[in-house]
């Protein structure tokens, strides 16, 4: 997975392209590392292929670690297919999802 | 048409039956949302026996994964030789829980019960044989009951 950490206003932003797997979850996992310590987080899910159960576990102790420290983990740009595999897992509700990262930033925090 | 690919429990496996599924899937011209309903499913179920069947680390053992289309399906063959596990046995994950409440495992098997048309387990001359049905035409491996997303 390949991913690209940027920053726009108050919000760190890791576009994530390719498979949200286990080996891409262990990547997701480095990459998140120092970012989980409250502050405004955002995941664009855009070009994510799927999301298998070990990618979950990385986004539910990243979505559990920000909430602890009462920062914002949020997962935008998700497409369809994607997002049902959120759904079919029951954590659609669970994560704040966005349209667009784009619409996300505008609306401030 | 069918293809069998042999694996050894190290989960740095998963990432060559990922490849080996990408080929298939092209090869066969599965549309990307069977294929990512194929690639959770299979790197779920390779991964249970890699780390809960087998175990990592200490003796070298291998199991096997054959793909076939079948008419409309394709077809999963998980075979591996360690403790009997039935998989469609496994306690229904509660998706109505809160985070907090929320075991972090669990997920995986929940995913391929929904993600697959038929999940069938037989235990055989001391093997495990998964074998796994998803509908590649006209359309997704649809589940026949959609879980449910609670109201929050």
């Amino acid at each position: 997975m390949q991913i690209t950490k940027s920053e726009n206003d108050s919000w760190i932003v890791l576009t994530l392209v390719g498979k949200l797997d286990n080996t891409g979850a262990a990547e997701l996992e480095a990459a998140l590392s120092h970012l989980l310590t409250g502050g405004s987080v955002a995941l664009d899910f855009t070009e994510v292929e799927y999301v298998t159960s070990s990618g979950f576990r990385t986004l539910m102790v990243g979505l559990k670690q920000q909430s602890a420290n009462k920062g914002q983990f949020v997962l935008a740009g998700m497409s369809a297919p994607v997002r049902r595999f959120f759904d079919i897992a029951g954590l659609g509700r669970v994560f704040k999802i966005e349209a667009d990262v784009q619409t996300l930033i505008k609306a401030g925090a | 048409m069918k293809q069998t690919l042999q694996l050894k429990n190290d989960r740095r496996e998963v990432a060559g039956l990922s490849e080996w599924l990408d080929r298939f899937a092209r090869d066969h011209a599965l549309s990307d949302r069977v294929r990512g309903n194929l690639q959770v499913t299979l790197e779920e179920v390779a991964l249970n026996v890699i780390t809960h069947g087998y175990g990592e680390g200490g003796e070298q053992r291998s199991f096997s994964v054959t793909l076939e289309i079948e008419g409309d399906f394709v077809s999963v063959i998980v075979t591996d030789s360690a403790e009997a596990f039935d998989p469609t046995r496994h306690a229904e994950l509660d998706t109505t829980l809160p985070l907090e409440q929320r075991p972090i495992g669990g997920i995986g098997i929940h995913l391929v019960k929904n993600l697959m048309e038929t999940v069938g387990y037989t235990r055989s001359a001391g093997k495990n044989v998964l074998t796994l049905r998803c509908q590649w035409k006209d359309a997704e491996c649809a589940p026949r009951n959609e879980t449910t997303v609670p109201k929050t």
